[in-house]
């Protein structure tokens, strides 16, 4: 049994899936195995993909023709591995070399659950030439449950995670199509084992802002999937929570923020109002200006 | 259509005849025929004649009229008790439904274990005489209707919703907060189990009139007062039932302080507006 399992789904996009598979083969660190869960319509091309390069017994091909959602591919490929530890490569992102050996080192010399890494955004064009890079939420000190509540600070390139945690606190919720990292994510801080690496980015999610279909990244394609499981997200926990505490505290805050808000709504209704006024009469002020224009000019013209 | 009935339709009304008849030429132009349709006359004046014009409602309809009114709340449960179908659903006397609106509701709750299924709700605006003045989605940036959402206030209408008789055994209809009533049984509904959503196409619609008042208005836009009230009566119900305040204690004057900041600083960007209108009026 190797110390991680690399865990890559694909789906019709061998040009990513190449790009992934000599990214991994980049790592330094190289007691790994790598589970390529395919989701490809045509898995000969994925299978080429992989002789082509050699990879020999470290790897495994799960094909999975059926459409099944995101998170069942991850659990899919999490079970069919023994590795101590665990990590989610999606074909369209790639590593810092030193990636595995950094996380690794990480994860043996602590007792987290999990360890993060500082991220960087490569921007792309649908053709994968880099257009530019911004590091993700640059400010972020280390990964918290706090931080969490309010939406996803990581992603999967960025994250190795031990099994027993995942036998712990998994599966990947397969009620969700597109937001069940973030589940993942907030069981893992919540339970407080979140280590960070947080200085140079040694993980960069690419994106595609002009790409959809099979090239697209979900953030930016799916966004209304986003929107939809976020709310459901948060909807089964309320439920929950209020089955226990009952509602009234709830209702109660609800409201009140509601009303509070009203109330600044309402002054920001009267300032807008107040600035319409401003601009009308700016505007009386520039044709009264014009035409004062027009009478100098032609006053200049009478004078002999 | 000598079926046993699957749906009763609910439908209360009073001294309206006008929005009674296209109620009632709504439900006949249903695609799915095994209803029963229930009218409850909330003490108005006598609609035995509506039905007898129409034959296709010929043994499809029960009639109870109601020696004297008891308001949008009051009267739904008589109706309800009345009817033995396993679905229900509330027709009000104003709205209506897409033709396939029970034929794709019902198929939803034969096909699922949800407790009851909303639909993609379009508002129809209309002058007191129904003829119509416009159309707007009903909260068209909604995808689905939540409890999450419920919490703030009612996002599905009674229109919109088709559910099963077994939720009485649980839910209450509280006749007693009048144009709320719906929206604290969607609150329970919602907490029930799963309630299903059809979206894309409307299915059902939403009349408004801006300027009614008197049996031809809405409540919702006719008694804003009623609403406020009733509104508050349910949160202090449950408010009233939580073991420990400290939490709300604290987010209530923490929330207050926060926006009281916001506050400070628009009062400065309204002095400075008005300094700037003093000036340029001279």
């Amino acid at each position: 049994v190797t110390a991680v399992d690399i865990i890559v789904r694909t789906k019709n996009r061998p040009q990513f899936l190449a790009r992934a598979l000599d990214d991994i083969l980049a790592q330094e660190f190289t007691d790994w195995h790598l589970i390529i869960v395919d989701n490809s319509d045509d898995p000969a091309e994925t299978q080429a993909l992989v002789d082509a390069r050699g990879f020999g017994d470290r790897c495994t091909v799960l094909s999975q023709p059926d459409p099944v959602g995101v998170p069942a591919l991850s659990n899919l490929g999490i079970k069919a591995g023994a590795a101590e530890f665990i990590t989610i490569h999606d074909d369209d992102d790639t590593w810092h070399p030193q990636f595995l050996t950094r996380t690794t080192q990480h994860l043996r010399s602590t007792d987290d659950l999990a360890v993060a890494v500082r991220t960087e955004i490569v921007w792309e064009t649908t053709d994968l030439q880099e257009t530019g890079r911004e590091v993700f939420h640059p400010a972020m000190q280390e990964p918290t449950y706090f931080d969490l509540l309010r939406f996803n600070h990581m992603v999967p390139i960025g994250i190795v995670f031990r099994r027993s945690a995942y036998d712990d606190l998994g599966p990947f919720d397969e009620r969700c199509e597109v937001v069940d990292d973030w589940v993942f994510n907030l069981s893992l801080a919540r339970a407080g084992g979140y280590g960070f690496l947080g200085d140079e980015p040694l993980a960069f999610w690419h994106q595609r802002p002009d790409a959809t279909g099979d090239a697209g990244n979900t953030v930016i394609d799916k966004r209304h999937l986003h929107i939809r499981d976020d709310r459901r997200v948060r909807d089964r926990a309320l439920r929950e929570y209020v089955d226990e505490h009952g509602p009234g505290g709830l209702l109660y805050l609800a409201k009140y923020i509601d009303e509070r808000t009203g109330d600044l709504h309402g002054r920001l209704d009267r300032i807008e109002a107040q600035q319409g006024e401003i601009l009308r009469l700016l505007h009386e002020l520039t044709q009264t200006a014009d035409t004062l224009g027009r009478i100098k000019r032609r006053v200049a013209r009478l004078r002999p | 259509v000598s079926t046993t009935p699957r749906v009763d339709i609910i439908m209360r009304t009073k001294n309206r005849p006008q929005f009674l008849a296209r109620a009632l030429d709504d439900i006949l132009a249903q695609e799915y025929p095994h209803w029963h349709l229930i009218i409850v006359n909330d003490g108005g004046d006598p609609v035995q004649a509506h039905v007898a014009q129409r034959p296709g409602l010929d043994g499809r309809v029960t009639l109870l009229d109601l020696p004297e009114s008891l308001g949008r709340g009051g009267a739904v449960m008589p109706g309800i008790e009345a009817g033995h179908a396993p679905y229900i659903a509330i027709h009000d006397d104003d709205d209506t439904w897409h033709p396939q609106f029970l034929t794709r509701t019902i198929q939803h709750l034969r096909s699922t274990d949800d407790v009851a299924v909303s639909v993609r709700t379009q508002i129809i605006w209309e002058s007191p005489a129904l003829q119509e003045t416009g159309r707007e989605l009903f909260h068209p940036f909604m995808q689905e209707p939540t409890y999450f959402d419920l919490l703030r206030f009612n996002h599905v209408v009674p229109i919109s919703l088709l559910y099963r008789r077994t939720v009485h055994d649980v839910i209450a209809i509280n006749s007693e907060l009048r144009s709320v009533f719906d929206w604290d049984v969607n609150l329970q509904l919602w907490r029930l189990g799963s309630v299903g959503f059809l979206d894309g196409e409307p299915l059902a619609y939403w009349h408004q009139r801006r300027s009614a008042d008197g049996d031809a208005a809405n409540s919702v836009i006719a008694e804003p007062d009623s609403h406020y009230l009733h509104d508050r009566r349910v949160r202090e119900k449950a408010l009233r039932r939580v073991t420990h305040d400290g939490d709300l204690l604290f987010l209530t004057g923490f929330v207050d302080d926060r926006t009281q900041d916001l506050s400070a600083r628009l009062d400065r960007v309204e002095a400075q507006f008005d300094e700037i209108l003093r000036r340029l009026r001279g």
